[in-house]
């Protein structure tokens, strides 16, 4: 029997920390808005999916009704064909730490968000 | 032959890092040497450099020692961070036929005064320390050199000065230096010393010893006088220098008193700016948080534009397969009505019966149909092509550099005002209004005081008259008396003479130089004013007030710039009846006149004030363009003051072309 999906997602604490910050400096506090910012920057960073940690999640969101009004979310994780399409939001939850991590790191190096954003349209 | 200057060599002085002999050689067909360099650059830097390697101050009116606790604020402190404690001028001239190279240098240790020391060398001959400033002094004297060494500011004032009564005495003693008088004064007064000598003399051989005494008694005396009179002279001379140097300093104070309200003023502008700055930035961050909420799908969407090329191919494959499988299709319907007979369903007209070939033709197009209905799978996915759409974001990355842009404009235009403004705030702390008030005080009480050294040091000439009357009666007393001898008379009567002769001679020399002034200052004067004709000169009297005559008389009113043009026909005049020449280095000389004005102090003045002549100048009084144009083959040598990395510390100079 195929395992459900998630219903509640997170985020690991080292990534939760960072994404304090970056909510805090780039969208006005709002943690969902630096969420789903993060699963959209990680699939356009060809950040792979199983390079994120398996466990370690500390729930912060009820996926569907908190992070997803609509089905945007879930839409671009199946017309991407990302993750296991019956698991979408535990999929998502994963390229969500993928992405803070990585966004934090650049942030640091000292590139800038617009630096960022523009390299994911350089990817292919 | 005059003095003139062939190279500047710098080191951490001011903004100037390191320069190294810029070259001030200058000929007879081409004499000007043109620095340009805008304002806070470092002109006047440069030019404060020059006085202070000729006289260890870099201020105009101020010794070496009132300079030295001042020089800390020369030293480049870029240097002074990277740990350099050193601060250097040097400069080549030439004077007499003679090399010299002169270098001033200032060692900083912790907070004390730094200490200064000099090198001079004439022909690769060393001159002793001691002797240095005498030799620079017979060169270039430090109090003629506001006349050669001036800048805008001084000229400025040089009107106002010299009708003044405070500042003419002293403007007035400077101006005799220029024109030789004081050696003339000071021959005179070694005349008077052989005079007393011969008079003593004589007493002593007087055979008749009463009289002899009572001579002797009043010689004592006058000697006594005079020496008291020398005596007082030379110390309220003293304290008057000295007073005149401590209301250099509250003058300057004063000065950055107005400067620390145009400082206040820019606080509160750059407060606002400040303020309007951080409302501009908050509103673009606000711009660029909801960009990145409303946009968030941006980083996915060149992800989502390959899929989309990929699904929209895929789908049109499919729609060309559908367009194929209607035709074959419509072909199987054809045939079938072919086989059944009937009217053709296109043209409605009578089908033809069929031929036994049609029924081949049927089975063909029924089994071409079915292969391409096999081929064509589920057909096109169109809604999937339009749910990529619908999330494919093309405008936010775009739109979110631009606000990146305009957000770093705003940071970086907020950093120079908060660090303009901290440099400002450091300047006003030390500064309160009871200190302000304080200046005002200290510099009514110095104003009066030189005043009264002044009125004092005009009673010792009356008494100079008194004593050298008394001495001539004297003289001519001891001539009468019986036993006096006749060669000592004779020398007495000699020496009194000449020394009438050469009070006479200064006398004359003096009104004959004035004149000269005058005519010459008037005739320059009447070069530079545009619309002469409504002049009639410039009138100097005796104690050089300065007057501009008009057709209507004396004491005619002129605005700033007229006055100094009259400053500039002066000091023209007194280069021209100067003892020695030398250089004229002008800092910012022209930026009160306007563009006529200008051509004609570049036109008709600069040429005539002999074989060199440095311009610091800025764009607004002239540029480089303009330089070219009036001057031309006359610029000897032409730079221009750069900064290269945006700091105000750091300046270069570099050749125009």
């Amino acid at each position: 029997m195929a395992q459900e999906d998630k219903q509640q997602i997170g985020l690991t604490p080292d990534a939760n920390e960072a994404i304090t910050k970056i909510a805090t400096d780039y969208f006005g506090g709002s943690q969902q808005d630096a969420y789903r910012f993060a699963i959209s920057y990680a699939i356009g960073a060809n950040l792979d999916i199983a390079d994120a940690p398996q466990s370690g999640y500390v729930t912060k969101y009820n996926a569907l009704g908190t992070l997803e009004i609509g089905s945007s979310l879930r839409d671009l994780l199946e017309l991407l064909e990302v993750g296991d399409p019956s698991r979408p939001f535990a999929a998502a939850e994963k390229l969500a730490e993928l992405g803070v991590r990585d966004i934090a790191r650049r942030l640091d190096g000292n590139e800038t968000m617009a630096d960022i954003l523009s390299s994911t349209a350089e990817i292919m | 032959m005059s003095l003139q200057f062939e190279s500047l060599s710098l080191k951490n002085f001011g903004p100037y890092r390191k320069i190294d002999e810029l070259s001030l050689r200058t000929d007879l067909e081409a004499p000007i040497v043109v620095i340009h360099g805008e304002n806070t650059l470092g002109k006047t830097s440069l030019f404060r450099a020059l006085r202070w390697c000729l006289y260890g101050a870099p201020e105009a009116g101020k010794t070496a020692s009132e300079s030295a606790r001042g020089l800390t604020n020369y030293m480049n402190r870029p240097a002074q961070a990277d740990g350099e404690s050193d601060m250097q001028v040097a400069i080549k001239f030439t004077a007499d036929g003679h090399q010299f190279h002169l270098t001033r240098t200032a060692l900083f240790r912790n907070d004390a005064a730094p200490s200064v020391s000099a090198d001079l060398r004439v022909d690769s001959q060393v001159i002793q320390q001691a002797s240095i400033d005498v030799e620079i002094g017979r060169q270039l004297h430090p109090q003629i050199s506001e006349f050669f060494l001036f800048d805008g500011e001084l000229l400025r004032d040089f009107y106002d000065r010299l009708n003044s009564d405070r500042e003419r005495d002293l403007l007035k003693r400077s101006i005799e230096s220029v024109l030789g008088i004081p050696a003339l004064q000071l021959a005179a007064r070694d005349i008077r010393t052989m005079t007393d000598d011969v008079l003593e003399r004589q007493t002593k051989a007087m055979k008749n010893q009463e009289n002899a005494e009572a001579a002797q008694k009043r010689l004592r005396e006058l000697k006594s006088r005079q020496e008291s009179l020398d005596k007082d002279r030379a110390e309220i001379e003293a304290v008057r220098r000295k007073a005149q140097s401590d209301l250099e300093d509250v003058n300057e104070r004063i000065a950055s008193v107005e400067e620390l309200k145009a400082d206040a003023r820019e606080m509160e502008m750059l407060e606002s700016q400040i303020k309007g700055g951080e409302a501009e930035r908050q509103q673009v961050a606000e711009e660029m948080r909801k960009l990145l909420a409303s946009g968030w799908l941006a980083p996915a969407s060149t992800k989502l534009s390959v899929v989309l090329t990929r699904v929209a191919a895929k789908n049109d494959a499919a729609q060309e397969k559908q367009r194929e499988i209607q035709a074959a299709r419509g072909r199987v319907d054809l045939l079938q009505k072919q086989l059944q007979g009937g009217t053709c369903p296109t043209c409605h007209q009578e089908l033809p019966p069929p031929e036994t070939a049609t029924q081949q033709e049927l089975t063909d197009a029924k089994a071409k149909l079915q292969q391409l209905t096999d081929e064509a799978g589920n057909g096109p996915d169109l809604p999937r092509e339009r749910r990529i759409r619908a999330l494919i974001d093309t405008d936010t990355i775009r739109t979110y550099q631009d606000k990146q842009a305009q957000f770093n404009k705003i940071i970086a235009a907020q950093y120079d005002r908060k660090r303009r403004l901290s440099t400002i705030k450091d300047r006003l702390k030390d500064n309160d209004a009871a200190k302000i008030r304080q200046l005002g005080r200290d510099q009514e009480r110095l104003e009066r005081a030189i005043v009264g050294y002044s009125n004092a040091l005009r009673g010792y000439d009356e008494e100079q008259v008194k004593i050298d009357s008394e001495q001539k009666r004297a003289a001519n007393a001891l001539r009468k008396l019986s036993g006096s001898q006749p060669t000592l008379a004779a020398e007495a009567y000699f020496f009194q003479y000449v020394q009438e002769l050469t009070n006479r001679t200064i006398g004359r020399y003096r009104e004959r130089t004035r004149t000269e002034v005058e005519r010459t200052a008037t005739e320059m004067f009447m070069k530079l004013i545009r619309d002469s004709e409504g002049y009639d000169g410039i009138q100097i009297g005796s104690d050089y007030r300065v007057d501009l005559v008009g057709k209507r008389g004396p004491a005619m009113k002129t605005s700033e710039g007229g006055r100094q043009l009259i400053a500039l026909s002066l000091i023209g005049a007194l280069k021209q009846a100067a003892v020695r020449g030398g250089p004229v280095v002008l800092d910012s000389p022209l930026a009160r006149l306007d563009r006529k004005h200008r051509e004609n102090v570049l036109l008709r003045w600069v040429p005539e004030l002999g074989t060199q002549a440095i311009l610091l100048v800025q764009s607004g009084e002239l540029t480089e363009q303009q330089a070219h144009e009036i001057m031309g083959s006359r610029i000897g040598q032409e730079y221009r003051i750069l900064r290269p990395n945006n700091d105000p510390e750091e300046a270069i100079i570099e050749r125009t072309q």
